[in-house]
């Protein structure tokens, strides 16, 4: 593994905003909202460790894959569920593919 | 721009370009929104426009449906106490419905002006509130984020045969 610059609390001040406010509106907001929030967290937090140093291959595919896709919650409901299915298979792949 | 062109050609922008956009402009599309109509002439709608990066930053962290870094925030807000007094206890829900047809004013004005809107509704009202320094009765209804446009999305389909009926409904 790379070797990593020091992580701030600012660092992480806007996520954790991020995941507060998000749980606080989602009651009241579209189901697949949720679902969206917590891809948006894993965006963020795979952007802080690229900010960091810590380059991988892995974590920017999934990246990818949720930066091309996570819009689809507005226009596609069911492409979108789906998407969010293909990703989970897709995280199998990229663990075998580390072993 | 022909006004149906712009109708039909607006998209919900949420990625920017890192340029500024000019206070004037900000202030001209407001106007606009102040055309809009209003229940009995209310004209109950206040607007913050915040074009200062660090407060943007601080809305965006309130607000989980902004993605990207706008240029600026236009805050939609109406005051309840006017409204109700000047409509009765419809006057809550009227405002609501003025604020965004204001909205819809801006949107389309950002367009014509080769601006990017989106209107965000995912924002914590009282956390806003207090951040912005706003009273009680000045509720925020919708953000405005705006900037020139990193990308334009395509058109989500329309279901125009599945919705509209002549004379009665179905």
């Amino acid at each position: 593994m790379n070797s990593l610059k020091e992580f701030s609390e600012s660092d992480f001040w806007d996520i954790v905003c991020f995941i507060v406010t998000s749980a606080a509106n989602l009651e009241g907001e579209k189901r697949e909202y949720g679902p969206l929030r917590l891809l948006e967290v894993a965006n963020r937090l795979i952007n802080i460790l690229r900010d960091h140093g810590l380059i991988s291959k892995r974590l920017e595919i999934v990246q990818k894959e949720i930066e091309a896709n996570k819009y689809l919650v507005m226009t596609d409901e069911t492409l979108f569920n789906q998407f969010l299915q293909s990703l989970a298979l897709k995280i199998v792949d990229l663990m075998k593919n580390q072993d | 721009m022909e006004i149906i062109d712009a109708i039909k050609t607006r998209r919900s922008i949420r990625k920017f370009l890192d340029q500024a956009v000019k206070k004037n402009l900000l202030l001209e599309l407001v106007n606009c929104g102040i055309w809009a109509p209003s229940a009995g002439n209310m004209q109950t709608w206040r607007f913050v426009i915040v074009t200062d990066p660090n407060q943007i930053h601080k809305i965006k962290n309130l607000s989980p449906g902004i993605f990207d870094k706008p240029q600026g925030i236009i805050v939609v807000c109406s005051d309840f106490d006017e409204a109700v007094e000047k409509s009765g206890l419809q006057g809550e829900h009227f405002a609501v419905i003025d604020a965004a047809m204001a909205a819809e004013n801006i949107l389309l004005a950002a367009h014509d002006k080769g601006l990017g809107a989106c209107v965000i509704g995912s924002f914590h009202q009282l956390a806003l509130q207090r951040l912005l320094n706003l009273p009680s009765n000045i509720r925020p209804i919708l953000l405005i984020i705006l900037g020139f446009p990193a990308e334009v999305p395509k058109p989500p389909k329309r279901k125009f045969e599945e919705i509209v009926w002549w004379e009665t409904y179905k």
